[in-house]
């Protein structure tokens, strides 16, 4: 399995830097690159995955959001979780309020468990420059968590791009005559942001093997709260090139704030988290456990 | 002492009312009910950071008759054969409780496992047994007046005699050494123009002639810590553990053992526990600061887990122990903060006053024993940009 998710992983890595657009999206390109995405359609990776190995779509996820391309991989892969009987075609998940990501590029949406044909209601584009449209279809409460996951996964991948990142840099980048790897406050943001990283992938990779609603919740809400932080201590690190807008890290970093806050942001998944542990007769690591 | 409601919860877990959880194989699951069920018929005080401070010679010893002290060794040296993740789990369940645990501790976690790497055959068959039921005792002899974060800079030695060796110098912060039978001792012996060779090991006997032992009393007015002084001890070759001058590299691969396991994480869960069941109101602010502790608490235990379990790469060991320790003590900290809001207004139970300021005052040792946060983030550093 471990080697399959490498393989996966390896082909996803191929097909973005082959067919994508190797920088940060600029005013006037087109949204979703069709080379791009007509690759990935072929390659078959926009249908990886069943609910059965949710690793295979959870790999291609993860991959893909360390590019700056914007497609609706993620949500087709999401759609497939939900609805794997689906017809052939693109899925999009809408949340309870109908809003779905990417939904004008869905040949369906997931809701009440099944694919569903759906007229989008309001175009909008997010934080991140990515749609997000109100369709005329909701989602339900499974479509909620495993979106949940499905960002957590996301906001993953685009947290470990960032590590690396501000690994490189403070290799690279010289001040004072040193590099700035050898500044002990520096190295407090590079330990920042590797914790950072390893508290989400240790709570998502659990939540993808086992995607009980504590799970997912635990995710999104690591997810939301380290992603942020990982964010702060990488702008910092990076001084001021890290904020013009053709660098990757402000693509990375509008992600993560934006994905942060679909299907339950963390102030709402942490509510529901304590509600329930809250007088339970559990114990806390039982609470945990599962 | 006894506290009631942890025995309560105790049993109510033992029993029917546990959640089916599909993470944890049945086998782990039993063992860790196990544990919660003998946990539930013992009396002790629960205690925050109970591995440093909860010193019981006879619950160490109710432990080691159930074969929960040296769990990973082999069964010829008394040991119990069992996975490192059986080990964790039992670990978990007796933190979480807060049990005294504090006297076996450090011959399981430190002089055992190094005992095992790097002793003779006769040194392992001498402690290994014994300690393994709880009955002989080590302490850890590392800091030195002088040598806090620095280690290598260390200047205890011991010298070559006709006979053995001759130890002279002092440790500092070691932890029961009033109590314990043995101090695993760091020493000096050979000036080396590279700071870390020259080093070696010693298990110092510690009823040995020559030897004073110092009370320091911590901040809770515990005593625990002390200062000793071993001046012009002889011990004869036994007392050396492994090799002369490779002393560096072997506490290395202590210090392994020691920052990843579930006490970098789990110090003060035992307070969160009680304050969760102290009829808190649910409002909107309770309920979103106990999930946000709670789910970074999932993700800490996750790390240490993981490590436990196998499932890391050899290489990515060290910089992961690293990580949790630095995260996970201080998390341990910011816990005993929300612990303090979720209880704002409310009239205290005296026991979980009593667990709330035992931790606030513990609070600043999470982050420096065993490695300052500072020097971890250094290694952590190194490791990402050498």
């Amino acid at each position: 399995m471990t080697g399959e998710i490498a393989l996966i992983r390896q082909t996803t890595r191929e097909i973005f830097e082959r067919d994508g657009l190797g920088r940060a999206p600029r005013p006037g390109d087109e949204i979703v690159p069709q080379r791009l995405w007509k690759s990935l359609v072929a390659s078959g990776l926009a249908d990886a995955g069943s609910e059965e190995d949710r690793a295979i779509g959870a790999a291609v996820a993860r991959e893909a959001s360390r590019h700056p391309d914007r497609t609706p991989l993620a949500e087709a892969i999401l759609a497939r979780w939900l609805c794997p009987d689906a017809p052939p075609g693109i899925g999009v998940v809408p949340d309870a309020a109908g809003r779905a990501r990417y939904g004008r590029y869905g040949g369906y949406a997931v809701g009440g468990g099944r694919a569903r044909k759906f007229v989008v209601h309001e175009r909008l584009m997010d934080l991140a420059s990515e749609p997000v449209d109100t369709l005329s279809v909701a989602g339900d409460a499974r479509g909620s968590e495993l979106g949940a996951l499905m960002r957590s996964i996301q906001i993953l991948g685009a947290v470990e791009q960032m590590a690396e990142m501000c690994v490189r840099y403070a290799r690279e980048r010289e001040q004072f005559g040193r590099r700035i790897a050898d500044f002990q406050l520096v190295r407090t943001f590079l330990s920042d942001i590797a914790t950072e990283r390893a508290v989400i992938e240790a709570v998502v990779e659990q939540a993808i093997s086992s995607p009980s609603r504590c799970a997912v919740a635990a995710a999104k809400v690591c997810a939301g709260t380290s992603g942020a932080l990982a964010c702060a201590a990488a702008h910092q690190l990076h001084g001021a090139i890290g904020t013009a807008e053709e660098h990757l890290l402000v693509w990375l970093t509008r992600r993560i704030l934006s994905w942060r806050d679909d299907f339950g942001g963390e102030h709402e998944w942490a509510l529901e988290l304590g509600r329930t542990a809250i007088g339970s007769d559990q114990l806390i690591l039982d609470l945990l456990a599962d | 002492v006894v506290t009631p409601r942890v025995a309560e919860i105790g049993r109510e877990v033992a029993g029917s009312n546990v959640r089916s959880d599909v993470g944890e194989p049945p086998d782990l699951r039993r063992l860790r009910n196990e544990v919660r069920s003998f946990l539930s018929d013992q009396d002790y005080q629960s205690l925050p950071s109970s591995w440093m401070t909860g010193f019981s010679p006879s619950f160490s010893a109710e432990l080691g008759r159930r074969g929960w002290i040296g769990m990973t060794w082999p069964t010829h040296y008394g040991g119990g054969g069992r996975t490192a993740i059986e080990r964790h789990v039992v670990l978990e369940e007796l933190l979480a409780a807060g049990a005294p645990v504090a006297a076996h501790w450090f011959s399981d976690r430190q002089a055992g496992p190094q005992i095992l790497a790097f002793g003779t055959e006769e040194q392992r068959q001498r402690y290994l047994p014994a300690m393994a039921k709880g009955e002989l005792f080590s302490s850890v002899g590392m800091s030195e007046p002088d040598a806090g974060s620095d280690l290598a800079s260390i200047r205890t030695t011991a010298q070559r005699t006709r006979s053995g060796w001759r130890l002279s110098g002092t440790k500092i912060w070691t932890s029961h050494a009033h109590r314990a039978h043995l101090m695993l001792t760091l020493v000096r012996t050979e000036n080396a123009a590279n700071r870390h060779a020259g080093l070696s090991q010693f298990l110092v006997p510690l009823n040995a002639a020559g030897i004073t032992i110092r009370p320091i009393h911590d901040a809770n007015g515990q005593h625990h810590f002390n200062e000793v002084h071993l001046g012009d001890v002889c011990l004869g070759d036994e007392a050396l553990l492994g090799i002369a001058g490779q002393g560096w590299r072997q506490v290395m691969h202590e210090l392994e053992f020691e920052r990843s396991g579930p006490e970098r994480v789990l110090s003060t869960v035992v307070v969160l526990m009680h304050v969760l069941s102290a009829g808190i109101d649910k409002d909107r602010g309770n309920c979103e600061l106990a999930g946000r502790t709670l789910a970074r608490l999932r993700a800490l235990r996750r790390m240490s887990y993981r490590v436990a379990s196998g499932q890391l790469a050899d290489d990515a060991k060290p910089l992961t122990a690293s990580l949790i320790k630095r995260a996970g003590t201080t998390f341990e900290g910011e816990l005993i903060e929300s612990c303090r809001a979720l209880l704002a207004g409310k009239s205290m139970d005296p026991e979980v006053r009593r667990l709330l300021d035992t931790a606030l005052l513990d609070r600043p040792s999470h982050t420096l024993r065993g490695g300052t946060n500072e020097v971890l983030t250094n290694i952590i550093a190194r490791q990402l940009t050498q």
